[in-house]
């Protein structure tokens, strides 16, 4: 064996040294500056000498969950994550502009706590073909055909490539979801009424505005005066501190059809990763439930109807050291596609079913009289009924809970509205 | 009254690459410009800071050393989210020719295996380019000191490096 130079060492030395020195650097993240400002006048507020660190800008176990998250959003489609299956926004006029959805696109931006300004762009072609787009330092892409069960997932920053495929998803779960996107969530959109809230001047347009309050969420849909086609929609979520503001609406414009390409670009790493949501269970509900309370301090929330609200829940938790049940910063790969598939089973479960009611609004983890959600699984004669201590049990139709009619802080239902 | 603030806008972005340059991903390197900002805050309580970059850049440089070190520490123990999300990858930029990044993780690796003190005074020296003196002050040490430790540190370094070239010539490393 040939035998390494004595001096080669030395240099390989200071040559590592140099690489690391000439190493590129990323822009630092504008969020990051603002969080570490805010923590050090927060820890200058509380006072105290001692030298113990506290983590308080837990980026990467932020970062890894929400990575979980996305996955599990990707499988069950970007559109029941989004919006809320009872959000009902109408305008009679708008009904004509989006019965027939072919392609939309809009750029949602998000400002939640800790993160700071979060930027999406999403495109829907028919038939099921949906791709996200996050923009900002950390751009990441997903593509997901519900039809063909494949979703990729690219990172160009590493030039990396998850291509997930995907089963399990039954043909009736499958055409519900497709069902829930977020082009058809217009068209159910035009059928319901809102209340008018003015005119405004939206890039050069006339806007005629509709609110609608559901529990703590206002959710304000600016249209075209004349047309009746959406401007812009916004929603305020004021107990997580969260807004969202979607804008640059596109309907049925032409998309390219490589926008929703599954081909993996020249040059990435492709790592393919099989999961599976067959036979969603009860037991996949208590756990997204758990998990979600935990995160809100044994605070259920008001509507699991928004399942977005979890990622802007733990990111505010996060912020707080509360750290999300099931998830930390060792977790194996295995761990975080079966984390990833709860929650997704969970959500077929939460947006699939017909039965499905909620009723958690203000309930505290640990509560054993309050049935805070249930449904009917398929071929069942009961329902499966789970109260605040996450205790499941069978009940028959007759003796189910009543539905609650109103939300905390709002006039709407806060449980889905019978299909 | 500190103006912190200022502090973090005016010193942030330095703070931010000196992790990053140690750390090698942008999740790491958050975490150690967030507390080195935190450890700050303690340190100068009650006292005068007479040079804040020189001491963000050493607790910059701790913080990322510490956080390389625990990463050693959880190495083998579970594979991270980050081989396959990507989102706050330990991976090197793909960018860099495969060589140079094979290097500087395997610097990194190696660093986290030196004592505390004798790794600060490495990167303070060879990645911040201080001064024998400025290190010195900065660590309250001795000019000698300074000497023997990256001289040891050096020693060590080499040795770990030449290993690990040994190793992976002979194909038995990743």
């Amino acid at each position: 064996m040939k035998r390494v130079p004595d001096k080669l060492p030395d240099d390989l030395l200071d040559q590592a040294a140099a690489h690391l020195r000439a190493c590129p650097v990323p822009e630092v993240p504008p969020q990051l500056l603002a969080a570490a400002a805010e923590a050090v006048l927060a820890r200058q507020r509380e006072g105290g000498g001692t030298f113990k660190l506290k983590r308080e800008f837990p980026m990467k176990r932020i970062l890894r969950i929400a990575a979980v998250l996305f996955v599990a959003a990707g499988i069950v489609g970007v559109a029941g994550f989004l919006m809320s299956r009872s959000a009902t926004v109408a305008w009679a006029d708008v009904a004509k502009q989006i019965s027939n959805i072919q392609t939309l696109t809009f750029t949602m931006t998000m400002q939640v706590p800790v993160m700071g300004e979060m930027k999406v762009k999403y495109s829907f072609m028919e038939p099921g073909l949906m791709r996200q787009d996050w923009l900002g330092p950390q751009p990441v892409s997903a593509v997901v055909d519900m039809k063909a069960g494949i979703m990729l997932n690219l990172v160009p920053a590493q030039k990396l490539a998850m291509r997930f495929a995907l089963s399990g998803l039954d043909e009736q779960a499958r055409a519900k979801i497709d069902q829930e996107n977020f082009a058809n969530k217009f068209s159910l959109m035009a059928k319901e009424k809102g209340i008018e809230i003015g005119h405004r001047e939206i890039n050069g347009r006339a806007a005629k505005g509709f609110r609608v309050q559901q529990g703590q969420q206002t959710i304000d849909l600016w249209v075209d005066a004349g047309t009746g086609q959406p401007l812009e929609m916004s929603m305020d979520i004021p107990s997580a501190k969260t807004s969202m503001l979607c804008t640059e609406f596109r309907f049925n414009e032409p998309l390219a059809a490589s926008l929703f390409s599954l081909e993996v670009p020249e040059g990435y790493k492709v790592q393919d990763m099989a999961l599976s949501i067959k036979n969603p269970s009860i037991d996949d509900v208590v756990k997204l439930l758990s998990m979600w309370a935990l995160v809100r301090e044994g605070a259920f929330p008001d509507s699991i109807f928004e399942t977005s609200r979890l990622l802007q829940d733990v990111m505010a938790a996060a912020k707080k050291g509360v750290k999300l049940p099931g998830a930390n910063e060792n977790m194996s790969k295995q761990e975080q596609v079966d984390l990833a598939q709860t929650i997704a089973r969970a959500v077929v479960i939460i947006n699939s079913s017909p039965t499905a009611s909620y009723a958690g609004a203000g309930v505290k983890l640990g509560d054993a009289q309050t049935a805070i959600f249930w449904y009917k699984p398929e071929g069942s004669e009961t329902y499966k009924v789970i109260y605040g201590d996450l205790h499941v049990t069978d009940v028959a139709e007759a003796d189910l809970p009543a539905k609650p009619t109103t939300a905390p802080g709002g006039s709407e239902p806060a449980t889905a509205p019978a299909e | 009254m500190t103006d912190w603030q200022a502090i973090v806008t005016e010193h942030g972005p330095r703070l931010w690459r000196t992790a990053y340059r140690l750390v090698g991903n942008e999740a790491d390197a958050a975490d150690a410009v967030q507390e080195t900002f935190l450890s700050a805050l303690d340190y100068s309580r009650g006292r005068t800071v007479r040079d804040w970059n020189a001491l963000l850049v050493r607790l910059a440089t701790h913080r990322s050393l510490d956080l390389l070190r625990r990463r050693r520490r959880s190495e083998g123990r579970a594979i991270g989210l980050d081989d396959w999300s990507g989102v706050a990858g330990d991976e090197a930029d793909p960018s860099h020719p495969s060589i140079n990044g094979e290097l500087t993780d395997r610097l990194r690796t190696a660093l986290a295996h030196l004592p505390v003190r004798q790794a600060e005074v490495f990167c303070l020296r060879a990645v911040q380019e201080l001064s024998y003196r400025q290190i010195a002050a900065e660590l309250d040490v001795s000019l000698p000191a300074v000497a023997v430790m990256l001289h040891r540190a050096r020693r060590t370094l080499r040795r770990l490096l030449k290993n690990d070239v040994e190793l992976h010539r002979r194909g038995l490393t990743p």
